[in-house]
């Protein structure tokens, strides 16, 4: 299709496309100034490992967001399917039995939302909102708020670097990648999944059993989120019925800095990268910084808020002719 | 209210299921609500003890009073999650003020609410001018507001003593066995819910969330007037800072952390609906009390918090249930 672009829109355009790595490599190049270990092999490593789960949580969160259901449970389902896993441990000291119930447990988080979503007509916003509170509150309450130590071999594997390289979470990042780029653009799944976000009723009209395609979402983003909890609890190496506090927050941030709307019926897994290696970059760097929380909460909120600014402008530059006090209403909340 | 009963006489035949449907959209919340309230008093016997009731009022005023501006910002189809930052913030800001003897009370309270009217003036900003996601707007502003609140906090040794007279007698005067945080409750409820019906603004409000594009086209200014609902949003939660001050003693760098869901809580157990245009502010009131007596009654019955948190979610669940069901009278 050729266009003619005026120099707003054109640079628009450029700004829409690089504006994130643009800020992404401004943002390690501070880093870099301000810390002599930012840019090394191991912080890069750390990077990965720090920020598995919410990288391979976001997988998930893509499904969700592309057909208008925004999932605020992800973070209490890991910390609950977690428990699950330390619990079964606890009681069989069997890890691989361990392993699938945790999984089976984060997939039948899923389907108990996608059930309730696709068959009523309930925001996601409120199932997820309840799902938030409860999950969380059951992992607490089965383990008296104490965590489980897992004591087995996996624990180690998962944290050895293989030739001083490769450890078995980044392996899984990948996977976790891979499987979500199949299902999004070569199954059926995945063309539904943009479907229902675009138009939901024309898809029903058309013949196409949403409901069903629906859970089939949440069960993907629970098996995404039993991947994600046996990350964190191996990591800690323990079953910890307070882990990942905000990590469901910060999974639908990373996937809207990435450019996935809130509206929507497009975007993919190639954006959620970015927007993954954008914020874990941001944590590390912050959290390297030696900053207290304050400081910390203050300026990753703020750079979020920039980049969104940065991203939403350079949108409009490039759909809008001239410069106008029009609305461009936000997608609604839901 | 006109707007949540599209024409009813139009509807012939009704099965049970819209009946009840349409009896639960008019008087369940208050039937819900009065329900709990006997299988509660006959189940423990000081459930309806005055103090007991009194102690309900003060754990339910700060969450229902973030209500009040929750349900006017759900009601234009918008969203704050900033709130419970705003709690911290504005409370750190007038008891620094305070503390460190750079102003008397009433003006510190007053630069308290002008901080959190700044911070509703911003997320209005980003979410109309600059048009992101209300979303992602205020996890933004709730994320930055929390690290401008601790640094204030940081700044005074990490933690703040709330030591003027004002916030004591807030905390232990009663009027008619009232306590005062209840009485300013039941104050900004009757306004609002006067102000929704009986003004331009409030009935702009419906109308904007009802159809934007609609409302827009009659005249209402709706950017400028949606900006003044995350400010008007935010200084409920700032009021929230005065009296959460009062009731801790003291700020802590977690004050008010989830805060933002208990105020939506209480929204959506209200009935209004998340994609804005249909609800009443009174009824997010109901929607607190219920929340709040249930806590009550399980902290009496020695259950402990964190079944109370799992039981929280469901009620959510169920209330939304509820609301369904209600529904499926007005869609057909």
């Amino acid at each position: 299709m050729q266009r003619q672009y005026n120099f707003r829109q054109a640079s628009g355009y450029f700004f829409q496309r690089y504006s994130l790595a643009v800020m992404t490599a401004v943002m390690v190049l501070i880093f870099a100034l301000v810390n002599d270990n930012f840019l090394t092999l191991s912080n890069f490593q750390n990077v990965l490992e720090q920020n598995a789960a919410l990288a391979i949580v976001a997988v998930g969160v893509t499904f969700g967001l592309i057909a208008r259901v925004l999932d605020l449970s992800t973070g209490s389902a890991i910390a609950l399917s977690g428990v699950v896993l330390g619990l079964v441990f606890q009681a069989t000291q069997n890890i691989a039995l361990a392993l699938g119930a945790g999984i089976a447990a984060a997939m039948l988080i899923g389907l108990f939302n996608g059930t309730i979503i696709a068959k009523t007509d309930i925001n996601p916003v409120i199932v997820t909102l309840a799902a938030y509170i409860w999950a969380r509150g059951l992992a607490l309450a089965l383990t008296e708020k104490a965590s489980i130590v897992i004591q087995s071999p996996m624990v180690g594997f998962m944290n050895t670097r293989f030739s001083g390289l490769v450890s078995p979470p980044m392996v899984l990042i990948v996977l976790a990648y891979l499987l979500g780029f199949v299902l999004l653009n070569k199954t059926r799944l995945g063309r539904y999944t943009f479907a229902i976000g675009g138009d939901e009723l024309a898809t029903k009209e058309a013949g196409v059993r949403t409901d069903l395609y629906k859970i089939g979402i949440f069960l993907t983003s629970g098996f995404m989120v039993g991947i994600a909890s046996i990350v964190t609890m191996a990591r800690m190496g323990a079953a910890e019925p307070n882990a990942v506090f905000g990590l469901e927050l910060d999974a639908i941030v990373a996937v809207i800095i990435g450019g996935n709307k809130m509206s929507g019926g497009e975007g993919g897994l190639r954006m959620t990268i970015f927007g993954v290696i954008f914020l874990a970059l941001l944590n590390n760097g912050l959290s390297t910084m030696g900053l207290r929380d304050a400081y910390f909460y203050f300026y990753k909120g703020m750079v979020i808020l920039l980049v969104l600014f940065v991203e939403v402008t350079s949108r409009r530059m490039l759909t809008e002719p001239a410069p106008s006090g029009a609305s461009t209403a936000g997608a609604a909340a839901d | 209210m006109a707007v949540s009963q599209p024409n009813r006489q139009a509807l012939s035949p009704i099965s049970w299921t819209e009946s009840l449907g349409s009896w639960l959209e008019r008087g369940g919340t208050v039937l819900v609500l009065l329900l709990l309230l006997i299988i509660f008093s006959l189940s423990a016997e000081n459930f309806l003890k005055v103090q007991n009731l009194q102690n309900i009022l003060r754990q339910i005023a700060i969450t229902a009073i973030i209500g009040v501006g929750m349900t006017l910002v759900i009601l234009i189809g918008g969203i704050d999650l900033s709130v419970g930052s705003v709690v911290l913030f504005s409370a750190a800001v007038m008891n620094s003020l305070i503390f460190n003897q750079v102003l008397p009370a009433i003006p510190a309270i007053l630069v308290g609410l002008l901080a959190a009217a700044l911070v509703g003036l911003i997320n209005g900003w980003f979410v109309e001018r600059v048009g992101i996601s209300p979303v992602i707007v205020t996890l933004g502003t709730m994320i930055a507001v929390r690290g401008l609140g601790q640094m204030i906090l940081w700044i005074n040794n990490s933690w703040l003593w709330v030591r003027d007279p004002i916030f004591y007698y807030i905390k232990t005067t009663s009027w008619l066995a009232i306590p005062i945080p209840a009485v300013i409750m039941i104050v900004l409820y009757v306004i609002a819910s006067i102000a929704m019906k009986q003004t331009v603004f409030g009935r702009h409000i419906y109308g904007i969330g009802g159809n934007e594009r609609a409302a827009r086209l009659c005249g209402i200014a709706t950017q400028r007037e949606k900006i003044w609902v995350y400010v008007i949003c935010a200084l409920c939660a700032g009021i929230g800072g005065i009296l959460m001050g009062a009731r801790l003693g003291a700020i802590s760098p977690g004050v008010g952390q989830g805060m933002e869901f208990e105020a939506i809580t209480a929204v959506i157990l209200g009935g209004t609906r998340l994609s804005g245009g249909v609800g009443r502010v009174e009824r997010t009131l109901l929607g607190a009390i219920i929340v709040g007596m249930i806590l009550n009654y399980m902290t009496i019955m020695g259950i402990s918090a964190h079944y109370q948190r799992a039981v929280t979610g469901f009620i959510i669940l169920g209330a939304a249930l509820l609301d369904q069901l209600s529904r499926t009278r007005s869609n057909k």
